[in-house]
């Protein structure tokens, strides 16, 4: 932003136009509330990752190894020859800037080096230098290094790397608009494997890596705390409904596996989405017989492990398909959550797979084959309870959510890595009567960013999170002021988590709330009491009244 | 013509030459794409503060024309003050949380004050005080003062309002769930809260 | 700031008064006519394949595509079979609408075309950096059609037709080619988004500006030569068919101008391979628009896919089964 200035200058009104020109030269400038905080060298440490220590990005010495030029060069050379879309992404790009302001973090926070194009350019500066013909013989023309575009790997890009890979959430909205499908997503996730080569990670990843790995879930609640949470939401919902939902763990030979992201279990509001799920699987049990079982091993659907690199990804991907094998399901259900469906969706066939274990995946309610998930046999929750409601096999009571003036953000993950669009809105039309969607331009594949994702939803880069979050925030305030929405529902438990914060700046007066939360409130539990409130507990519509006398 | 008369007469020119020098804090290649303010949700930082600023001159128009020294109360200040600061809201807003320091961000403000004086030409015909305040400069000077410190109350509010949200936010995400069912002896503040304080 | 497109200004410059210079003053017709369009050819078809084979050698580990639409899932659910294919067939179609069309570009456009709050159209510069592009890729495309007349004998039906069409206006003699007018006029204009388009400005890079200038002082020589000096076509086309027939000649009477001519045409294409411009090759291999979003229905195979260390069930529960016991899950192995 703005060059520090003393406020007597400021007031003789000196016109300051900051340092324009060559962004090459322009320095990095590492700004409190806009990067997160260094990775902890226990969490580092947890999976062997490199360079293991403690160190603090605002100080000159990052504590790299003497090599670290090296070890950078040879990395980037390694990820040339493993990832076409990297090389070809180096090499194409036009700089037509069709991408430049489709960053929700450059339209929030208007730093240039935000534009996809800079960010990818910062990589791209250090591979025409290093591996591209162009550069070494313009380098033999005076003044042609100039033209080749080129620069040699300093500390300073180094540091510019940090700065700028983390404040990307590798959301691809760039990437719809590029004409040759550049995908800055792919570039920060190469950036950030390169970055962690020498031990540059941010703490918001490296510990719930750490925690997943150990303890299978982010947190680290251990498996019998993990049940308690459970169980405790278990005792909510029937003071609620009467009913007793008994959810089940690690139990072999249960027909579905079902797996959330950890964020559902312990982060509000994504607890109401649990609750939603528990009473949805409680339904279907008694109804239908439907035996579905939670895993505290498996306890993650969420993978901080995408936001370090494909290894570690693959690593901590690899216990949902371990532990469909050791309880022998069916197939798999997910719950709602955006990277994690990235990574279920585009990679883990690829990385743990096949599944031969698995049988192809059949809702056995209403014999719909889910032919989209054929081989990797994990089905996502909103299309297994939209096929439900298609059929008739929910009983729904719509009026209970009536105080619900709805409007839906789409997830970047599973719109832009999925195609998961009309599902979710199938389902909340089908159990909540108002229902208003924002400008096109900022739904569906086009949707912008919570401003949190890829692991950053720290405290410490709150200021970049309000910013990044601007464009999204704007649409919501637009149909709350509009229609008067007053709920934000998301399936992502990024989302819930950082849009209630976001709407609490931005446009307060919306709530952020799960689709099964939605589900959980209209779905009438066979046996159930007459329901004075929600999940939230707070009264249902038309039983204001009744709780005032 | 006096002050209001001039200011509604020149709106448009001083609202162009306003909303150019705010977007101008931004670097430079930023500002000329905030400037294109057409489409709301494209350019949400560009189109809030072309609204903000439209809002706030409006009403700094019709205070001047109200503003009555003789009977200059605080409490009027008072009533005033949140009106202005909700016209100020969006633009404030935005700019607490983009790296501006305090005095950055609001300094947009006082700036309205060189523009009037350029445009406006009475202005540069008299230097008798007594014919300014026959001309109401006087009333316009006090109130964009009274707008800039609305500006300052505004932006520590939005300040507030995210240190709040940093704190509760860490303890509404993790802390109250794990306090419901009796778990949270497991895990220690720091751990909570994820950080390394570094 | 300047530096960045005077740099290669003046470049181009100096490559026009070198070929100039050098058939007018020192008479190297032979070097800048024979030689030099040899060697560009050589290094432009070695370079691409080169380039092309070099992006097919890097595997592609996962099957990530971009979707632009909903997916395939649910039977009653309608798909948007071509932003969003699971089927060669859509992304074939897909591909075709990204080529032949700029699909996503255009996307961009339309997030331009919103109404005010006076409900009055709005536009922004997003429609003409699609229309000029659109402009440019086909202005070019056509320019480039029409010269193969110099190369091929008897000149094809098509090639008749498509000067026809092209010369349709019928202004001055000779006929105005809309093509010359619509390539040169595109390219300045992206010269000019370049030049005062703060943020492409700022983005740009002397590669950018180089072909630009290049490929302006292509189009500016070819249509000197056409409308104004009016160079000796007989000549020209003893030439070119003395180049492709691997007979070349050096036939009197065509000027520096012609020279310099193919000078930069020669550049230019001896320049594409290690350039931005491989674009044009780069476009099939792009992996999130050439790939069908199918992952979950049929497993992709990764390459180079590795072993990697896991946290297994049974350490977990040998860390944890006291707990476990305790809390009343079941346990693989009782303590």
């Amino acid at each position: 932003m703005s060059e520090e200035l003393k406020p007597d200058e400021l007031l003789d009104r000196i016109d300051h136009t900051p340092a324009s020109g060559n962004w090459m030269d322009a320095p990095v400038h590492i700004r409190p509330g806009m990067y997160c905080y260094a990775a902890k060298a226990e969490s580092v440490q947890t999976l062997g990752l490199p360079n293991a220590r403690t160190w603090n990005p605002i100080e000159d010495d990052w504590k790299l190894p003497e090599n670290w030029q090296e070890i950078i060069h040879n990395g980037i050379k390694e990820r040339l020859e493993r990832f076409r879309t990297f090389k070809v992404f180096m090499d194409i790009c036009v700089r037509c800037g069709a991408c430049a302001d489709k960053c929700h973090f450059f339209l929030g926070t208007g730093d240039p080096k935000n534009m996809p194009v800079l960010r990818a350019e910062l990589l791209r500066s250090v591979y025409r230098n290093d591996f591209t013909k162009a550069a070494k013989i313009l380098k033999m023309i005076p003044g042609g290094e100039k033209l080749s575009g080129g620069r040699p790997m300093t500390l300073d890009v180094l540091k510019e790397w940090w700065y700028y890979f983390f404040q990307c959430t590798e959301c691809r909205r760039c990437s719809v608009f590029c004409p040759y499908g550049i995908d800055t997503a792919e570039i920060t996730i190469m950036g950030r494997e390169l970055l962690n080569l020498l031990g540059l990670n941010i703490d918001w990843i490296a510990t719930p890596v750490s925690n997943c790995y150990q303890t299978g879930n982010h947190l680290g609640i251990q498996p019998h705390a993990f049940k308690e949470m459970l169980e405790f939401f278990t005792d909510d919902i029937e003071e609620i409904t009467g009913v007793n939902v008994e959810p089940q763990f690690n139990k072999k030979g249960a027909d579905i596996l079902f797996i959330t992201p950890s964020g559902d279990v312990f982060a509000d509001p994504g607890t109401y989405t649990c609750q939603g799920y528990l009473i949805l699987f409680k339904y279907l049990k008694d109804k239908y017989g439907l035996d579905v079982t939670w895993s505290t091993y498996a306890s993650e659907g969420g993978n901080f492990g995408f936001f370090t690199s494909h290894e570690t990804m693959k690593r901590l991907n690899a216990k949902m398909y371990a532990e469909a094998r050791r309880l022998g399901v069916k197939w798999i259900l997910g719950g709602e959550c955006g990277h994690m469906w990235r990574v279920i969706h585009q990679y883990m066939d690829t990385m743990n797979g096949p599944a031969d274990f698995l049988e192809e995946p059949v809702n056995p309610i209403t014999g719909t084959k889910f032919e989209n998930a054929k081989s990797t046999k994990m089905v996502h929750i909103t299309e297994f309870t939209a096929d439900l409601i298609r059929h008739g096999k929910l009983e729904l009571d719509k009026s209970r959510n009536a105080n619900r003036i709805m409007t839906y953000h789409d997830s970047c993950n599973t719109s832009r890595g999925m195609g998961l669009l009309d599902e979710p809105r199938y389902v909340i039309q089908n159990v909540c009567d108002n229902f208003f969607e924002m400008p096109p331009n900022t739904i569906r594949e086009q949707t912008f960013c919570c401003g949190s994702g890829s692991g950053l939803n720290a405290g410490e880069n709150i200021e970049l999170r309000m910013a990044g979050g601007l464009p999204r925030a704007n649409a919501v305030k637009y149909v709350h002021e509009k229609f008067g929405v007053n709920t934000l529902g998301t399936i992502c438990a990024i989302d819930r988590a950082a849009l209630s914060t976001l709407m609490e700046y931005w446009v307060p007066g919306v709530t952020v709330s799960g689709i099964h939360e939605l589900v959980g409130n209209a779905l009438i539990l066979p046996g159930e009491k007459e329901r004075e409130t929600d999940l939230r507990c707070d009264p249902l519509p038309g039983m204001e009244e009744e709780e005032d006398e | 013509m006096d002050i209001t008369q001039q200011l509604e007469h020149n709106r448009e020119e001083i609202l162009k030459k306003w909303f150019e020098f705010t977007i101008k804090s931004y670097p430079e290649d930023t500002a000329r794409f905030f400037r294109k303010a057409k489409n709301k949700f494209d350019n949400p930082v560009g189109s809030a503060t072309l609204q903000s600023l439209e809002n706030t001159l409006k009403l700094i128009i019709s205070m001047t024309s109200e503003l009555d020294f003789q009977d200059y109360a605080v409490n009027k200040i008072d009533a005033n003050q949140n009106v202005i600061e909700n016209a100020l809201d969006p633009i404030i807003r935005i700019r607490a949380v983009q790296n501006f320091t305090a005095s950055q961000a609001v300094a947009f403000v006082f700036e309205l004050k060189t523009i009037v004086k350029s445009i406006v030409k009475e202005l540069h015909d008299t230097n008798d005080p007594l014919d300014r305040e026959e001309f109401g400069y006087i009333a316009f000077d006090h109130t964009v003062d009274l707008v800039a410190l609305a500006a300052f109350n505004r932006f520590m509010k939005c300040r507030e309002n995210i240190f709040l949200l940093k704190a509760t936010e860490a303890k509404r995400r993790i802390h109250s769930a794990f306090e419901r069912a009796g778990l949270v002896t497991e895990l220690t503040e720091e751990e909570l809260l994820g950080s390394n304080k570094s | 700031m300047n530096q960045k497109y005077m740099l290669p200004l003046a470049g181009v410059f100096l490559l026009f008064l070198l070929a100039y210079a050098g058939v007018e003053g020192a008479g190297l017709e032979w070097f800048f006519g024979i030689v030099i369009p040899y060697l560009a050819v050589i290094a432009f078809i070695w370079g691409f394949v080169t380039r092309v084979i070099g992006w097919a050698n890097s595997a592609v580990p996962f099957r990530i595509p971009t979707t632009c639409g909903q997916q395939k899932s649910l039977p009653w659910i309608k798909q948007n079979r071509i932003d969003n294919p699971d089927t060669a067939l859509g992304v074939f179609i897909r591909m075709l609408f990204e080529i032949f069309l700029f699909r996503s570009l255009f996307r961009n456009t339309k997030a331009a075309f919103n109404t005010d709050e006076n409900n009055k159209l709005t536009y922004s510069w997003e429609i003409f950096l699609w229309l000029g592009a659109l402009a440019f890729h086909y202005g070019f495309l056509v320019v480039i059609l029409r010269h193969l007349r110099f190369f091929l004998e008897p000149v094809p039906a098509f090639l008749t037709f498509l000067e026809y069409v092209d010369g349709i206006v019928q202004i001055g003699l000779p006929g105005v080619f809309i093509s010359g007018i619509v390539l040169l006029g595109a390219a300045l204009f992206l010269l000019a988004r370049r030049i005062f388009d703060a943020k492409v400005s700022y983005i740009s890079l002397a590669a950018d500006y180089f072909p630009l200038f290049l490929i302006i002082g292509i189009a500016a020589t070819g249509i000197a030569m056409r409308y104004f000096t009016k160079v000796d076509i007989t000549g020209v086309k003893e030439f070119t068919m003395g180049l492709v027939t691997f007979n070349p000649v050096i036939p009197p009477g065509v000027g520096g101008l012609f020279y310099a001519h193919v000078f930069m045409v020669s550049v230019l294409f001896a320049y594409f391979p290690m350039s931005k411009l491989m674009h044009a090759g780069g476009i099939f291999l792009s992996p999130t628009r050439n790939m069908a979003n199918n992952t979950r229905a049929k497993r992709h195979i990764n390459p180079w896919n590795y072993a990697v260390d896991i946290h297994t069930y049974e350490q977990y529960e040998d860390h944890f089964r006291e707990k476990m016991i305790e809390a009343g899950l079941p346990v693989d192995k009782e303590a």
